[in-house]
């Protein structure tokens, strides 16, 4: 309370230290060699092995089956510490990411050079939590799980590749232990695709290509409890309240170039509110300084945190992640050119960035993929200028709905100042609150009618690919309502024509293309008013070493965490 | 005495027996309305909320008046007197030209945003006290004049409607009926959202009206002088408004100085929940809402202070005046 006082009494001078201005841009050299892939990984500068982390947080790992993990927290969890798949990322300390063979060998071999037959070679020395091996029929196995409707809640995409119409449902009643597509030839998995899929190695990356040995597939139940291959196993879980991992010993780190396993155990509870969770660590009582959690530092504090950054110094770390945000244009409505070069031209980016909560927790963003993504093309085509606005807009009364999920006041003041600043232009806004649950189902459909309204995306691998296509082309528009990911509805033929073209490159060629395409679709028909790039600064307790942004799923990297001092609270 | 057979007449007795020696010499004949403001004249907390109610509706009713002179309205944003994560400069962004501070976001002026708020609470709390006090009166007096069944029926509804949980259908149907009004998307102008709350806050507030002047009613209606006027023939629209209203008109009134405060309340409350007065309109329960969800930084901290200061000062000085108002006209009510 002392505290509180005094930092209330002080005079607010608007300075302090600045959010970092570097983004880590992603490199384009991300697929991995075969020496790359080899374990044991990087250490973390000065880590030690020893002692518990503690972990706090709102709700438990809803899903922790990995044919059913999506969310980036419990994909942090689950690939980070309770299973492998065939690929992964090694994240370097300190920065650089790379797609490294996690299981395999390599990040994948294209044996025809036309991408549509992919070998994986498994390594020698895998082991589950019970000692057994892995084998390349679990992972087969694993891939054939995530086909069954009820255990497909995670990422789809090899699922589709391999077979366009899903009349395979998983390998249960009697049904073929192994996917369409896929072979197994001893420790060899071959993926076979009637289309060029470059993309493959970043596929294989998903959870759902762990391994699961068909004796310990307990279907539903094993999301409760899923059988180990990581560095770590469930010791005891109760569902929504605590999860204790402990090590699993028949990991062994010179086959894994991704994970570290320092604490000898990890402590998970539930239940918190985020809110709390920021205070507590923020105050750093004896007892939590081993505490950690994936929940940024609550807004309300984040001011009091940002203006005095010194007084944490590790234990607090900062920056972008992979998400935008930015206000679609619905082109169904829309249709003029000019309109919507204006609005691009009068965007208030700088008041968007200060009502977010200013640059620590978004940057101003000018282009639809974010730098993280390799590839990314650094432009602004449409820099601030009213006068340049009214001139497009010639005289032209201009009147239009702009959308917003009424979830709190800052969402009408936010509507509030585009009312304002659009005003400056000739642009009527008409501000219209919507109820905030389901959003994404309501400007998810096509026949919406609303004008503006505000999305945010974040790319599933580190590739123009999944950004590009899904939310400026073809293949996010459905007439399911709720489905379309494409919240501009904006089609063109010459850009869906490069898009089929960058698709069938290989990887490495396609990457630069998203970003110069990317350009030139603002340039040129300005669908959409890139607004800002997520930026998150997170906190942990004292003691807590190895504290990084894992650049692939945007959240702390667990798998770096030690204890600075394992014999504290021991 | 005046020969009136009204019964508020009985009480008269006592309060002559207050009046001073020199009044009591020059005895004049005195209606109960001016037996009740005289008593009102001498309640010192009757004054003091008085004064206060009317210096907070020329603040608040003169609002437009006074951005003028004072530089700011309600809705003017100020970006510049912020930070760049949108909290006020300063203490809580204070200066000259803003006396009270700016709000964290678009800068609006607090002291502006307080007094355009006080003026949308209480009309929308005067204007549905007016209507349900009415409505109550009406719907009471009837369902006892006519007695029987229906007498039953209507009892029987200001039963169910007394049972129905306020804000579980408030926060449900405000949403709802607001889509209704305006079939189809589009913005909530101040009017749509200011009655939507009105209707809410009616179909939950009339009852008590209902059941106060139902049971005055009840009673007068066996008096002598009411049988007298039947006696002499009149009908029943007659008897209801000339002879029998005209003997209420306390407990209603008393009944709408009581229902004023509840409704600034009720009000404040909804808006508090996300279902009252929508941006960029001021509204106060709104601005508590918003000081709640900042209480780490001064900004928060001060703005709660005011602003829930301010409904707490709205609903304490009409409590007290219609206490005051229930005491002059009732002077055997318990003091």
């Amino acid at each position: 309370m002392i505290a509180l006082a005094l930092s209330a009494c002080s005079q607010n001078t608007g300075e302090g230290d600045g959010a970092s201005d570097d983004i880590e841009v992603g490199s384009l050299d991300i697929i991995g060699t075969e020496a790359d892939s080899t374990g044991p990984a990087t250490p973390v500068p000065n880590a030690k092995p020893g002692g518990t982390i503690d972990y706090t947080g709102l709700s438990d790992f809803v899903h922790l089956d990995p044919s059913r993990t999506y969310v980036g927290s419990y994909m942090m969890v689950g690939n980070g510490l309770l299973w492998r798949t065939l690929n992964g990322y090694r994240e370097e300390p300190g920065g650089g990411l790379k797609l490294v063979g996690d299981l395999a060998t390599n990040p994948g071999l294209d044996v025809n050079g036309d991408c549509k037959v992919w070998e994986y070679t498994l390594k020698t020395g895998l082991k589950y939590e019970d000692g057994t091996e892995i084998t390349a029929a679990d992972v087969a196995y694993g891939i054939a799980r995530s086909f069954t409707p009820e255990l497909g809640e995670g990422a789809q995409f090899l699922q589709n590749w391999l077979q366009e119409s899903r009349e395979y449902k998983g390998p249960y009643e009697g049904a073929e232990k192994v996917p369409p597509g896929v072979t197994v030839n001893g420790n060899k998995i071959t993926f076979t695709f009637d289309k060029a899929r470059c993309e493959l190695p970043f596929a294989v990356a998903m959870p759902n290509t762990a391994p699961v040995p068909e004796a310990k597939d307990t279907k539903g139940e094993f999301d409760k409890k899923p059988f180990s291959s990581g560095p770590y196993k469930i010791e005891s879980r109760t569902i929504d309240e605590e999860m204790v991992l402990v090590r699993n010993e028949h990991w062994d780190e010179k086959t894994d170039p991704i994970r570290h396993a320092y604490p000898d155990k990890f402590e998970f509870k539930f239940g918190a509110e985020p809110q709390d969770t920021s205070v507590r660590l923020d105050a750093n009582a004896g007892g939590d300084e081993n505490l950690f959690t994936f929940a940024q530092v609550y807004p309300d504090l984040l001011p009091q945190v940002t203006s005095d950054l010194g007084k944490y110094g590790t234990r607090v770390v900062q920056g972008a992640q992979k998400y935008n945000g930015y206000i679609a244009i619905n082109n169904n409505r829309v249709k003029d050119l000019a309109t919507r070069q204006a609005l691009n031209y009068a965007f208030p980016r700088d008041r968007w960035v200060q009502l977010q909560g200013g640059e620590f927790a978004a940057k101003p963003g000018t282009a639809f993929m974010t730098p993280s993504v390799p590839g990314f093309k650094e432009f602004n085509a449409y820099p601030a200028d009213i006068e340049k606005a009214k001139e497009l807009l010639a005289g032209k009364s201009v009147k239009l709905r702009y959308a917003y999920q009424n979830a709190s006041e800052l969402d009408g003041q936010i509507a509030s100042m585009f009312k304002d600043e659009y005003a400056k232009i000739g642009v009527e806004l008409e501000t219209v609150p919507l109820e905030p649950t389901g959003w994404y189902d309501q400007i998810g459909d096509p026949t919406n009618e609303y004008d503006l309204y505000w999305a945010g995306w974040g790319a599933d691998w580190p590739s123009g690919s999944t950004v590009i296509p899904p939310c400026l082309g073809e293949d996010g528009i459905s007439d399911v309502p709720g489905a379309s990911t494409n919240y501009s509805y904006f089609t063109e033929p010459t850009i869906e024509a490069e898009i089929d073209r960058l698709e069938s490159l290989p990887v490495t060629e396609a990457l630069p293309g998203w970003g110069e395409l990317d350009e030139k679709i603002m340039k040129e028909f300005a669908p959409y008013i890139p607004a800002d790039i997520s930026y998150g600064v997170w906190m942990s307790g004292s003691n807590i070493g190895g504290l990084q942004l894992g650049q692939n799923l945007s959240t702390l990297d667990i798998t770096k965490l030690f204890l600075i001092d394992p014999a504290l609270n021991a | 005495m005046s020969g009136t057979m009204e019964p508020i007449a009985e009480a008269d007795l006592t309060v002559v027996e207050e009046i001073s020696e020199a009044e009591a010499k020059k005895f004049v004949g005195r209606s109960p309305g001016q037996l009740a403001w005289a008593r009102l004249k001498r309640d010192r907390t009757a004054k003091a909320t008085f004064i206060t109610i009317v210096l907070l509706m020329v603040a608040a009713y003169g609002a437009p008046l006074w951005s003028l002179i004072y530089g700011s309205d309600a809705y003017k944003q100020n970006p510049e007197l912020l930070d760049s994560g949108a909290k006020p400069l300063g203490f809580a962004g204070m200066d000259g030209t803003h006396w009270l501070g700016v709000l964290p976001g678009n800068g609006e002026d607090v002291l502006m945003q307080l007094l355009y708020g006080i003026r949308t609470s209480v009309s929308i709390a005067i204007i549905t006290a007016i209507v349900v006090v009415a409505l109550g009166a009406i719907v009471g007096a009837f369902s006892a004049f006519v007695g029987g069944w229906l007498d039953a029926v209507i009892n029987w509804f200001i039963d169910v409607m007394l049972s129905l949980p306020f804000l579980i259908i408030a926060l449900a149907a405000v949403p709802i009926v607001t889509d209704l009004l305006l079939g189809g998307p589009g913005e909530r102008p101040l009017w749509v959202s200011a009655s939507m709350i009105m209707i809410v806050l009616l179909i939950f507030s009339w009852m008590g009206a209902a059941r106060l002047v139902r049971g005055q009613v009840m009673s007068l209606r066996e008096r002598e002088f009411i049988e007298a006027a039947r006696a002499a023939g009149a009908g029943p629209a007659h008897i209801v408004f000339k002879q029998i209203l005209p003997n209420v008109w306390a407990p209603i009134l008393v009944s709408f100085s009581m229902t004023v405060p509840a409704l600034v309340a009720a009000e404040a409350y909804l808006a508090f929940l996300g279902v009252g007065v929508s941006q960029p309109h001021p509204d106060l329960g709104r601005l508590v809402a918003y000081a709640v969800g900042q209480m780490r930084i001064i900004n928060g901290w001060f703005l709660l202070l005011i602003s829930g200061g301010t409904i707490f000062l709205l609903v304490l000085t009409f409590n007290l005046f219609g206490d005051s108002v229930r005491d002059a006209l009732n002077p055997k009510s318990n003091r």
